[in-house]
């Protein structure tokens, strides 16, 4: 019998399972398989609310951000919990990843909400704000950057990132940036992963690292595609990091993602190294009344748990299903959006004609209360069941960055309400 | 600028005229207000067939189009491909036992036009070889009989025609739309008023024949002249199904719940469900398909090949049919026949509408507006577009030579020579120029890096989205995610744009496949548009959401 029983292994449900660890508590994880989580850009995204032209954003502090969000979007888990819950909450958070992550290297960098967000360069040719990112991703604050590309790459195009940055960090940053393309020889012909991968020996690693440092003497810091490494990407970050003598920095990157798989990668071994049982797929749930007794394996077996976390996030996971009809997968609770309760709709009256605007479907999730509990029609849908994550409604990150604080905020909460 | 004649509009009608006029050598320019084949043509079910639907109601529409079929496999070799077709008999067809019997009666007679198509005769079935053939069919059939009939890309087609229409002479603008016909002292056209997309300014062309091959937006075309009561169409809305994969080895023919035949037709990679016909009086630049005509369309295949249910359903393509009017009559019975209507009785001479008509026989529709055209020029060349080759289509070059000679895949030499026939090689070079020239690009289909250089710089590309119709850019599963920032790097480094052009570019051809996308965005395929939106949308959009005062 567990204590917790956590659905979900991306951010949301690792960061829950390792809160309730922390507590005491014998706690299990069920996991399908790879998430959202592991298609992560390598930034952590707390909180950036939009500004208007005549309200500049890029200084406000992270904090600032958060009541932003929380003071506009009714139906945001920031404001459901309350904006000085939720930073309590993050900063938690972010300390059970921080040691969580030690092992792999992965360590994030520190931030401070009273700070406001970083520009990080992202492989698509941007520069987009963060608040913070995991270790091989760093801001870029000036000086003489070169950007490198590998010869046949098609996923990182140096050129084109550099030359979208310092446009980025003119027209929204405010800063003149000084970032140069340089081209190496070394074969990047593979795909992200692969390339990663043929990096973790760390032969190939010194091979790109002497030529490295030939071709960019005298600037201040390295940009590189994030392909340093996967199993064994702190050896060689390292490797390359003591050849160049300046900072390397990984690009955040887009699909498919190798800071997303190492992420994914280290929460498993945080888990394992936590305790965690690990226990598969489960594919349905068993309640009574007004409790949830047990959730059902895979394989037939039974499941039971005092209380549930529900982390099975949202379309691109499958914690949320839509077909002509929205509910959450695993317990078919309703759903709400951001503009109120879903109905049965049709997608052309959901989802907007142009992908830039704000899609009512797009922000589908459960109902929750302040403590994380599923909601419907007005009262707590099971009194030991919590959400945590993209399945919670009411938001998407895509205008306020907060995919990460909301994961680690809601996952912190609905561990502590779990084992309340 | 001064023409002899202006031709509107860029589908295969107007395409295949501007070819059919540069070649007789006579001085034409084609507007078009989109790209090429953004109306009926590129939203067709992309076959040259006789139709068998038409034996029924329209002999002549049949044998017209088997004949044009012939010569369209002819000049465009490259460009068609076989599609047989199986009819299904159900037990339910109100004959019985002898429905089988008529069905094959039926295509006996339609046989006598398939010499014409190359075509091969029907073959009457069991329903133990029915099933051999498509072993996903559930019901209670007394047999089938197959029939095959031709595929077509007919956004290439367009872009072929409207490329050897240039290179004879002949001026054409695309995102250019014709918003005045200015006629002389005694009515007689004089030219037309034209503005480009995104520019305020209107241009005068002087031209001594106008031709309207407006598709469906004929009617209104023609109403810029004071005799629109001339032209009248009924236009009936057209719904195709895209979904990811090859789901059967033949079309199979289906009855919908309202006895409507719709087809599952394997195209390429894909598979398409169509079609849907209603009356459509609606924004002809504002198309969607409905909940509804998806939930027909399913159903109609559903309830046959039940597997079906279970596969990724992409995307949608959806057009209006330039149908010409019929009153009283049902959308199925109307006519697909053409006309080439003269406005000089109604006080417009020189001025002419090219209306209805099939992709089938659109080069002979359009011989025959060029025939009426030369006549009031005093032009007496003849036609030659049923002999002469389109770019390309003169020869076919060898996949398996072409993966010799350059570092491509067999499939990717399929590809390239199905798409650019003879000048797949030309192609092909272009990848010598950049270290990644022989990429691909995107997966889904696939397409090559060298091939988008190609088509950026030889085929009237004015827009990165224009590249779907000319490679297949972005209509895979993932609808662009993974080709189209690279393709729109691509397209930036051609035409020397700066980052915000380019995320612009990219942005047009993210929301053109969404369009398409949206009203099946369900399942899978919501999941893959939220990570399109996570990936490029929310990062791209926000500079412009967070401006430094």
């Amino acid at each position: 019998m567990f204590d917790v029983l956590v659905i979900g292994g991306g951010l949301a449900g690792v960061t829950a399972a390792l809160e309730a660890r922390a507590c005491g508590a014998r706690v299990a994880l069920a996991q399908r398989s790879w998430g959202a989580t592991a298609m992560s850009t390598g930034a952590l995204d707390i909180a950036f609310a939009p500004g208007s032209p005549s309200e500049p954003t890029v200084a406000r502090s992270i904090e600032g951000h958060i009541y932003a969000i929380a003071a506009s979007r009714a139906r945001h888990p920031y404001a459901v919990v309350g904006s000085g819950s939720a930073l309590l909450a993050i900063a938690d958070g972010m300390k059970l990843l921080s040691s969580a992550l030690e092992p792999s290297g992965l360590t994030p960098r520190p931030w401070e909400a009273i700070q406001p967000n970083q520009p990080y360069v992202s492989s698509l040719g941007a520069l987009v704000p963060a608040a913070s990112a995991l270790a091989s991703h760093g801001p870029v604050t000036g000086g003489s950057v070169a950007c490198v590309q590998l010869a046949g790459d098609t996923h990182f195009d140096a050129k084109h990132v550099a030359k979208a940055a310092v446009h980025d960090g003119r027209t929204s940053w405010g800063r003149a940036l000084d970032i140069e393309p340089v081209m190496l020889r070394f074969d990047g012909s593979l795909p992200p992963i692969g390339l990663a991968q043929r990096l973790d020996d760390l032969g190939a690693a010194h091979e790109l690292a002497s030529e490295l440092k030939a071709v960019v003497a005298g600037v201040s810091a390295v940009i590189m595609p994030p392909v340093l490494g996967l199993a064994r990407h702190r050896e060689t970050l390292a490797t390359v990091q003591d050849a160049v003598g300046v900072p390397v920095i990984e690009a955040l990157a887009h699909l498919p993602s190798v800071p997303g798989v190492r992420l994914q990668r280290a929460l498993g071994q945080a888990l394992r190294a936590a305790g965690v049982v690990l226990v598969g797929e489960v594919v349905g749930a068993e309640t009574s009344g007004e409790r949830v007794v047990a959730v059902q394996g895979k394989g037939g077996e039974r499941l039971p748990a005092k209380a549930f976390v529900l982390a099975s996030g949202r379309f691109i996971s499958g914690g949320v299903v839509f077909d002509f009809g929205c509910r959450e997968a695993l317990f078919g609770l309703p759903t709400v959006t951001e503009l109120g309760a879903l109905e049965k709709d049709a997608p052309q009256n959901i989802v907007r004609a142009d992908p830039r605007e704000s899609h009512p479907l797009m922000t589908a999730g459960v109902q929750v209360n302040a403590s994380m509990q599923p909601i419907v029609e007005g009262r707590i849908a099971f009194a030991n069941l919590f959400a945590a994550g993209m399945v919670v409604g009411g938001f998407a990150s895509r205008f306020a960055l907060c995919a990460d604080g909301v994961a680690l905020a809601t996952g912190v909460i609905a561990a502590r309400g779990a084992l309340a | 600028m001064k023409t002899d004649v202006l031709v509107i509009g860029g589908g295969s009608n107007g395409t295949g005229l501007a070819r059919d006029l540069a070649k007789r050598g006579v001085k034409v320019m084609l507007c078009e207000m989109g790209d090429f084949a953004r109306g009926a043509t590129g939203a067709s079910s992309a076959m040259i067939h006789g139709g068998p639907r038409y034996l029924l109601n329209d002999v002549e529409t049949t044998k017209h189009s088997c004949v044009d079929s012939g010569y369209i496999q002819k000049i465009a070799q490259h460009l068609v491909f076989r599609i047989p077709f199986l009819v299904p008999v159900p037990k339910s067809f109100p004959y019985g036992r002898a429905s089988l019997l008529l069905h094959d009666v039926y295509f006996d007679v339609y046989d006598r036009y398939s010499p014409y198509k190359n075509g091969i005769p029907h073959a009457k079935l069991s329903v133990e070889e029915m099933l051999r053939i498509e072993p996903g069919l559930v019901g209670d059939f007394w047999g089938g009989v197959t029939l095959d009939e031709w595929g077509i890309d007919p956004g290439r087609l367009c872009v072929l025609n409207a490329i050897d229409a240039v290179a004879h002479g002949a001026t054409v603008a695309t995102y250019t739309e014709v918003v005045g016909i200015t006629r002389g002292s005694n009515g007689e056209v004089t030219g037309a008023r034209v503005r480009r997309r995104g520019e305020a300014t209107v241009q005068e062309i002087e031209a001594k024949v106008v031709v309207n091959c407006g598709g469906p937006w004929a009617e209104k075309l023609a109403g810029l002249t004071p005799d629109s009561a001339k032209v009248k169409l009924r236009p009936g809305k057209g719904v195709h199904l895209v979904y990811e994969k090859r789901l059967t080895n033949f079309a199979v023919i289906c009855n919908a719940v309202d006895g409507r035949e719709v087809f599952v037709m394997p195209y390429l990679n894909e598979s398409w469900i169509g079609t849907t016909d209603d009356d459509f009086y609606g924004d002809l630049n504002d198309l969607s398909a409905t909940h509804d005509e998806v939930a027909y369309l399913r159903e109609a295949v559903e309830h046959v090949l039940p597997d079906i249910k279970h596969q990724r359903l992409i995307s949608t393509r959806v057009g209006v049919r330039n149908t010409m009017h019929g009153w009283g009559v049902h959308e199925d019975v109307l006519s697909r026949g053409y006309r080439i209507i003269d406005h000089t009785a109604a006080g417009t001479p020189g001025f002419y509408s090219l209306v209805g008509g099939k992709l089938a026989s659109y080069r002979i529709q359009a011989e025959e507006a060029a025939d009426a055209v030369c006549v009031r020029l005093g032009v007496a060349a003849r036609c030659t577009t049923h002999e002469d080759y389109l770019p390309g289509g003169d020869a076919i070059p060898d996949e398996v030579e072409l993966t010799r000679a350059y570092p491509i895949d067999r499939l990717t030499a399929r590809r390239l020579v199905h798409r650019h026939g003879a000048l797949a090689s030309r192609v092909l070079d272009i990848g010598r120029e950049t270290a990644t020239g022989y990429a691909v690009v995107d997966p889904a289909e696939p397409v090559l890096e060298c091939e988008l250089r190609y088509c950026i710089r030889h085929e009237m590309v004015k827009r990165l989205s224009d590249l779907t119709m000319r490679c297949r850019l972005g209509v895979g599963a993932d609808q662009g995610m993974r080709g189209g920032l690279r393709a729109a790097q691509v397209f930036a480094e051609e035409r020397g744009l700066d980052t915000t052009s380019m995320r612009e570019e990219l942005m047009g051809l993210l929301r053109s496949r969404w369009r398409a996308a949206r009203p099946v965005m369900t399942g899978q395929q919501l999941a893959q548009a939220e990570l399109v939106m996570t990936q490029y949308t929310g990062l791209w959009q926000l500079p412009t959401l967070n401006p430094v005062a």
